[in-house]
């Protein structure tokens, strides 16, 4: 499973406009929608801030990674994007956010969920990573750094 | 010889299993508390916490039951298991494997 498989250049937008944690979800969620009509954006609002309330998706190291498992989607919709200010997004470790990854996936595909999320968290940790993110310039790369990140780290 | 490993979800069942191990002739066992991989993943890793819904099965408080035994004695420790847990008839109660051991060290002759 790879991170750069599900890299859609037209979800991935830098710099973000949003400021406040909400409006940045919506911002990337708006992406999705735009190119995506299937994607039910109330729905989607909806499910991304239910599951907000049950825990922060800011995971630390200023990343957030917003995500929803919904019933009427069929496949993984994902998008990306760097805010032009780190944003506040209640993160346990208190640090701002300036990585924040949105993830929606079909309510029937728990597994690619999880396998994504573990994914995502995990190689976030790399220090390295987060830094090469933070420097891409457009959605391109964006696409590269995953790609060749992956491409080194796993077969 | 063999190590057979026993994953409890029902803890219940617990004090009746160790009894009828005993009543069978196993004359030890070791018992660990253990933990689902599902219950800390979703409950101690944020990222994941919108998936308690999918791990609700998972316990937060197991048993893990180790005992080296001959191998005859697997059949009746499953036997004992599944008259006190039912647990061939329904999933989630309890686990049970068996696997060679190579070597013993520590054991009475």
């Amino acid at each position: 499973m790879r991170i750069s498989q599900y890299l859609d250049k037209d979800c991935l937008k830098i710099p973000l406009q949003k400021h406040k944690k909400y409006e940045v979800i919506e911002e990337l969620l708006d992406l999705i929608a735009q190119k995506y009509p299937e994607v039910d954006k109330k729905e989607s609002i909806q499910t991304l801030m239910d599951r907000e309330k049950i825990e922060t998706t800011a995971i630390g190291n200023y990343v957030a990674i917003p995500h929803a498992r919904m019933k009427s989607i069929q496949k993984v919709y994902f998008a990306f994007g760097i805010p032009e200010k780190s944003v506040d997004f209640e993160a346990l470790d208190k640090k701002p956010v300036n990585l924040v990854f949105l993830l929606l996936c079909p309510e029937k595909k728990v597994n690619t969920q999880i396998g994504l999320l573990a994914r995502l968290s995990r190689i976030l940790h790399d220090k390295k990573l987060r830094k090469k993110l933070t420097k891409c310039k457009n959605s391109q790369n964006v696409i590269d750094v995953f790609t060749e990140y992956e491409n080194k780290h796993f077969s | 010889m063999k190590l057979i490993i026993i994953f409890l979800n029902k803890i219940e069942y617990l004090d009746d299993l160790l009894s009828a191990f005993l009543e069978i002739g196993v004359p030890g066992a070791t018992v660990l508390d253990s933990v689902g991989m599902g219950h800390i993943v979703s409950h101690d890793i944020p990222i994941f916490a919108g998936l308690r819904d999918f791990f609700a099965g998972s316990s937060p408080t197991n048993k893990t039951i180790l005992i080296a035994t001959q191998k005859d004695m697997i059949s009746k420790i499953d036997e004992v298991l599944k008259d006190i847990t039912g647990y061939h008839q329904k999933t989630g109660i309890a686990k049970m494997i068996s696997v060679p051991v190579d070597n013993l060290f520590g054991f009475e002759k």
